[in-house]
């Protein structure tokens, strides 16, 4: 039944409103009333924004110029290796069959990010410097297995760890920067745990997580947000030849590459 | 709710950086969200022509494509923020790129303001206090998402009621509902319907 007032007056029902407010016609009496009743002219507006979509045209959808989703890509870290410079050995070993069997779930496959057009080889010979003093800067302890949690350690199996010390090694002592890297494996995700300190964020930016090979290869793992961060490691990435672990002051200035600006950097050792 | 998609091992398209064809615009969205690389090339794949399109209405090429790019990185840094409760991911999209098309205009209108102060007036100010920019087009690309994201039987009946012009009784007609079942589940739809189209401006 419509709804209607002690006086007698008629208001438009529920279906009569939507009706009005997508635009279709109105029986006289309705629209009369429409023109009198405000309170029923407030509930047809409610509905013109839907009556309005309804109607509209299609947005042509536009291709965005090529190149687009290579800058995304880069910005984000995410996958820019195997879209803009495939390489075969970027690859890990790790295809579609071992991938998630059911539904999305964070196992992306990692893709390796190669900077094109940034002063690369400095950082590159860093990390081939780490590497090197990797071996004395390394701790070899596997906290989290070793560190008498067995329940834990059931289902958490610290593979590899790191200290993390600034890279030119002259800062010593427990105040200066410095921290850890531990990867642990749990439920079949890989994630890096960073304990850091004495690092700050530039004003305008951020710290970032990396890791590096050898060659100048380096797979961004993300923002490190205060002292204790933890992020996911690409499902399927070799440890071993990613074995830096690399934190960077990063600007916000949209160049998804590596700044240059390590503050802390350590080589992972132990099972990986 | 959707089904859970599957991706058995050996459905992906080609090459180890496809989402599984089974993925529906639902599905991308929860992988954007889970934070899984497949599902921000996938959202790029399927919803970038449309921000393009969408952008391309109020910007240039280029600006145009500056706002593609800052769109999807920003899905990818806020992924967390998008909640499948609340919105279709093709409707988060939309109501970010909102935002960064506001964002192009409002820069275009301060950089007018240095470099032809001569060309303004007085009520130009209102630009960059205007609401978002909001238009019937925008809105009909969140209101076919949303559509989509109906169960079944609703989807067939709004669509029979929305696009096909059915009155209620032919709805009926045509679907072997009762029309008392078929009205309570247009007036619940459109409900929804309007609800989730008035909520972009909580997008991002």
């Amino acid at each position: 039944m419509p709804p209607s007032e002690p006086n007698g007056v008629r208001h438009l029902d529920e279906d009569e409103a939507v009706l009005a407010g997508l635009g279709e016609p109105l029986g006289a009496a309705a629209h009369q009333h429409l023109a009198d009743c405000a309170r029923c002219r407030a509930e047809v507006t409610g509905w013109a924004r839907l009556g309005a979509a309804r109607v509209a045209e299609d947005v042509e959808a536009l291709a965005p110029p090529a190149g687009t989703w290579d800058r995304i890509a880069r910005e984000t870290g995410v996958g820019a290796a195997t879209l803009t410079a495939p390489a075969p050995e970027a690859v890990p070993a790790s295809g579609p069959a071992s991938g998630p069997t059911s539904g999305p779930v964070p196992a992306g496959h990692p893709r390796v990010r190669r900077p094109a057009d940034r002063a690369w080889p400095a950082v590159a010979a860093a990390a081939v410097v780490g590497l090197l003093v990797g071996g004395g800067a390394g701790v070899l302890g596997t906290r989290l297995s070793s560190a008498g949690e067995p329940a834990a350690a059931a289902r958490t199996v610290a593979v590899s760890s790191a200290t993390l010390r600034p890279p030119g090694g002259t800062t010593e002592g427990a105040d200066g920067p410095g921290g850890s890297a531990e990867v642990a494996e749990e439920d079949g995700t890989v994630r890096l745990h960073l304990r850091v300190h004495g690092v700050v964020a530039p004003e305008d930016g951020y710290l970032e997580a990396w890791l590096l090979d050898a060659d100048g290869g380096m797979v961004s793992l993300g923002t490190v947000a205060g002292d204790d961060t933890t992020v996911t490691v690409p499902t399927g990435l070799d440890l071993t030849r990613f074995a830096v672990v690399d934190v960077s002051r990063e600007p916000l200035d949209g160049d998804p590459g590596h700044s240059s600006d390590s503050v802390l950097r350590g080589t992972l050792s132990g099972r990986v | 709710m959707s089904p859970r998609p599957e991706s058995p091992a050996g459905t992906e398209r080609s090459g180890d950086w496809t989402a599984p064809a089974t993925w529906d615009d639902a599905a991308v969205g929860r992988a954007v969200r889970a934070g899984d690389e497949r599902g921000l090339r996938e959202a790029y794949e399927r919803f970038a022509p449309l921000v393009n399109g969408l952008a391309r209405r109020r910007l240039g090429e280029q600006d145009a494509q500056d706002v593609v790019q800052a769109v999807f990185v920003a899905a990818w840094r806020s992924r967390e923020r998008f909640d499948p409760e609340r919105s279709s991911f093709a409707a988060w999209l939309v109501g970010i790129t909102r935002h960064r098309v506001a964002d192009a205009l409002a820069q275009r209108y301060r950089a007018e303001v240095v470099t032809e102060p001569a060309r303004l007036h007085g009520g130009d100010a209102a630009v960059l206090h205007e609401p978002l920019p909001q238009d019937a087009a925008a809105d009909r690309v969140v209101l076919l998402a949303e559509i989509d994201e109906l169960g079944e039987p609703q989807r067939t009946l709004v669509r029979l009621a929305f696009f096909d012009d059915l009155t209620h009784a032919q709805v009926a007609a045509r679907t072997g509902l009762p029309l008392g079942t078929v009205k309570s589940h247009l007036r619940r739809s459109l409900h929804r319907l309007r609800t989730r189209l008035e909520a972009d401006r909580a997008a991002l």
